[in-house]
Parts: C-alpha cells; sequence; structure tokens
C-alpha cells in the first residue's frame, strides 16, 4: 500500500513571506522587528489552520538550520542560553493548549519576544486561543520600543524574564505600563527580589512565575509571590505534568505525552518550597566543589545597591575554576564581599568582583552566561 | 604595577603581614588553594594577563618571587 503523500505547504498571503528571510523550504529566519513579527504571526496562525509544517528560527548565527520538516506541526529553537540553540518539534495542538486558560478578548497582550522562540509562541498562541490583542512593538530588542507600544494600546498582559523586566523597569515601564493585570515571569529563574520588583511596580497585577521549557511546555506556574514553587507543585503540575528531583537535584518531568524530560535544571528543597540551584552547564566546579551561579546571585543581589548580577566560573590554573561576579549598580564592593562571606561556603564566594555599566541580554532576553566576560 | 608588587598586595588584602620575596605563600602566609587562586585571579586582572596552565608546573611555585616569575614568563615584569 502506498503511503500517504506528505502534508501539503502552508499556502501563505503573498505579501507575508516577503518580510521573512527565507531559508530553506518552510525554514523561515525572524528577525526582531515589527513587520518580520507581524509576518511570522500571519504565517504561524496560517500554518496552525491548515495543520501544515513549518520552522522557524529567530535572528541567531549559532543556530544550524534544520531540514523542512515533513510532519505537522512547529520546528522552533531553544533559546540557547547555555549553548548552542536546538530545534524542538512541537504539533500545533500542544501549543495551544500549553497556554492559560484564563483570558479573554479585552486583554491586550505586549509582546516582547521574538515569536521564533517559545516564550513568543506561548504570547501568540494565548491570544489566538482567547481572541486577546497582541502588541507588537517596533523591534523586540529594544526596550523603550516595547514600553512605547505597550503604553500606546494600553497593554494589560507582560510576558518577561527576570533581566528584561529590570531592564523595562529601569527604562520605565512601571509609570507608563500602568494598566498591567497581569505579568508572567519566566525564561530565567525569578528570584524574590524580581517578584517583590514587579509587585512594587505594580502592586494591582497577578505576578506569576512559571517554569517552562521548549521540550516541555510549561510545567509548574506559581502566583503567590513567593521564590520557587511549592514542594506539593512536583507532583501536580500543569496539565498533567509530574515532576520529580532526582538525588542529584536535577528535576525531571513526566510529560502528558508519555516523554521523560531531563531539564538539565538543578534545585533543592527548602521548606515547602523547591528553589532553583542553577542549570547544569553553568555549575561551577571550584577544585569538585559545585557552586550554583543563582545561589551566589541571589546573595549579591541582597546587598544595597546592586541591581544587577552575573556570575561565572572563570578558568583557574589552581582549582580548575573559581567564582567570579559581574555587577551593575552603586554599591559598596566591601559589603558585597562581607554578604557574601557571611551567607556562602568559602568555594562559592567570588574571588573577583567586577563593575560593570550594564550586562549585555541575549536575544531570548535573558543573561546569557554562554561566553560571559570571565 | 609589576608582578612582584601585584602578588604582595593581593596577599596583603587577604592575610595582612610583613612579607618578602621569599615568603613562602602556602606554607609562610598561611593561604590555602583557594586564597591562592585568589591572589592569582586577582593578579591576572590587575596586570591584564591570563596565565597558561598547561605551561606552569605548580609544585616549583612555593613563593612569592616565584609566583612572580610566572607572571614574568607571560611578558609582565617581574619587578620595577
Amino acid at each position: 500500500m502506498a503511503s500517504p503523500p506528505p502534508p501539503r505547504p502552508v499556502l501563505l498571503p503573498a505579501a507575508a513571506p516577503a518580510r521573512l528571510r527565507r531559508n530553506d523550504g518552510h525554514v523561515f529566519v525572524v528577525g526582531p522587528g515589527r513587520a518580520e513579527q507581524l509576518a511570522a504571526a500571519e504565517l504561524l496562525l496560517a500554518a496552525c489552520e491548515a495543520d501544515a509544517p513549518l520552522a522557524l528560527a529567530a535572528d541567531d548565527p549559532r543556530a544550524t538550520l534544520p531540514a523542512a520538516p515533513r510532519e505537522p506541526g512547529l520546528v522552533f529553537f531553544t533559546s540557547g542560553t547555555s549553548g548552542k540553540p536546538q530545534p524542538v518539534h512541537r504539533p500545533w495542538t500542544a501549543l495551544t493548549a500549553e497556554t492559560s486558560a484564563h483570558g479573554g478578548a479585552d486583554d491586550r497582550l505586549l509582546l516582547t519576544f521574538n515569536l521564533a522562540r517559545y516564550a513568543g509562541l506561548q504570547v501568540l498562541f494565548h491570544c489566538r486561543r482567547h481572541g486577546s490583542r497582541l502588541i507588537v512593538s517596533e523591534s523586540v530588542r529594544d526596550g523603550a520600543a516595547i514600553i512605547a507600544a505597550g503604553a500606546a494600546e494600553d497593554a494589560t498582559h507582560l510576558s518577561t524574564t527576570p533581566s528584561l523586566l529590570k531592564r523595562l523597569v529601569t527604562l520605565g515601564a512601571a509609570e507608563r505600563l500602568d494598566g498591567l493585570r497581569q505579568i508572567t515571569i519566566g525564561g530565567e529563574y525569578a528570584t524574590q527580589a524580581t517578584l517583590d520588583l514587579a509587585r512594587r511596580c505594580w502592586p494591582a497585577a497577578r505576578v506569576t512565575a512559571i517554569y517552562a521549557s521548549s521540550e516541555g511546555g510549561a510545567c509548574f506556574s506559581v502566583s503567590d509571590g513567593r521564590e520557587g514553587f511549592p514542594a506539593a507543585m512536583l507532583r501536580n503540575g500543569r496539565d498533567g505534568r509530574v515532576g520529580e528531583l532526582a538525588e542529584d537535584g536535577e528535576l525531571v518531568v513526566a510529560l502528558p505525552d508519555g516523554r521523560v524530560l531531563r531539564t538539565g535544571d538543578f534545585f533543592e528543597r527548602a521548606g515547602d518550597r523547591v528553589l532553583f540551584r542553577g542549570r547544569r552547564e553553568d555549575i561551577i566546579n571550584v577544585g569538585g566543589y559545585k557552586v550554583s551561579p543563582v545561589k551566589v546571585e541571589r546573595v549579591i543581589l541582597g546587598v544595597a545597591g546592586v541591581e544587577e548580577c552575573r556570575v561565572v566560573g572563570r578558568p583557574s590554573p589552581v582549582l580548575g575554576e573559581v567564582v567570579t561576579a559581574e555587577i551593575v549598580g552603586d554599591f559598596d564592593q566591601v559589603a558585597v564581599r562581607d554578604a557574601c562571606r557571611s551567607a556562602l561556603e568559602r568555594p562559592e564566594v567570588p574571588v573577583a568582583l567586577r563593575r560593570v555599566q550594564r550586562l549585555e541580554l541575549s536575544a531570548a532576553q535573558k543573561l546569557s552566561r554562554a561566553g560571559a566576560a570571565a | 604595577m609589576n608582578a612582584l608588587s601585584a602578588i604582595l598586595a593581593a596577599v596583603q588584602e587577604l592575610a595582612p603581614g610583613d612579607y618578602g620575596c621569599d615568603t613562602a605563600l602556602l606554607d609562610e602566609v598561611g593561604l590555602d588553594s583557594l586564597d591562592y587562586a585568589t591572589v592569582v585571579v586577582q593578579v591576572e586582572d590587575e596586570l591584564g594577563v591570563k596565565l597558561r596552565e598547561n605551561d606552569i608546573d605548580w609544585s616549583s611555585v612555593r613563593t612569592i618571587e616565584q609566583l612572580a616569575a610566572i607572571f614574568e614568563q607571560h611578558g609582565v615584569p617581574a619587578a620595577a
């Protein structure tokens, strides 16, 4: 018996694809500009409606573009925060199902991520699911443009990484985006300082921290204003997801489709909460002692005057690696050292503190550790 | 700043004392391996050099002067 024919490629409105750089068959590279984002939205919705195969890649020179997909659904890339972006295939139904069940036609969602990334897709498919309005700025890589677009169209929903949230606040987002009702923080770990910042800036808004991945979708979300998530939630994740901490602390998630996802993210229990320690690739090995950069950053961010911080390992001829920190803000170096020495084990204390003007965000609006200046 | 001055400054910050070129970093100053790594990183930053780990026989580096000589091998003047 002959095999069924491959699904037909999605037919696009004539004007749309010209805005995107077509790479190979149905693989499109999407830049950060408004025209490209709008064209990508049109392309995605058309492909979803037709249950057609499609591949999108954000403008990332590290990504190796895959061949045109033959299976219905979307191929897109992980953000590559700790390494090279990897292609992921997801069916259209999953992308819609992973959005929040709560929404409405009067929601106005401000797009802060490239639509070729999972975080951006979640915003678009939330709009599709609930008939909400998508607000697209002149560039999803330009914080001032994002705020301007959100203010002009009275955004009600903001989905952001912690790093981008801090950047937007310094650009005046709290005053100009005063209609926000929902702030969703994901992509990076939301520390207590991040959650408190969101609460201070938008006291009337619901602040939700979400743990999601390109491969496994949205796993856990929590809106109680406390860092981490309840330990009980591990067994009761979104849409039937069940998480478990392996012996070494790695989060392993059983997904609704039967797959088991080793996340590469390490957590620890602290009372009734589960707190993030770091990604596998980010753990710093100081003479055999495993240091979580997130734990160190948490301490440094608690020092007065510290606005942003990135902790990375630096090759050491003596110990293999040592801990170093880049810090933004008007802070006292002695206070940072004292805070670290009193709250951390010795191998965790940074051997060098570098004052920097700003920390660059990756194209996925995250602090990149890969290739950070150590 | 030369390597000797940078090393002495970094050591003084960790363990203030009266040290000479032939002072042994581990045995006499009392530095442990973390302190030692801290000194090396701070001197690297101060002098703008990165030591090449594979080129160094660390078992033969005991004193402040011997560490300064390592930096000298990497193009930094050991002393003024």
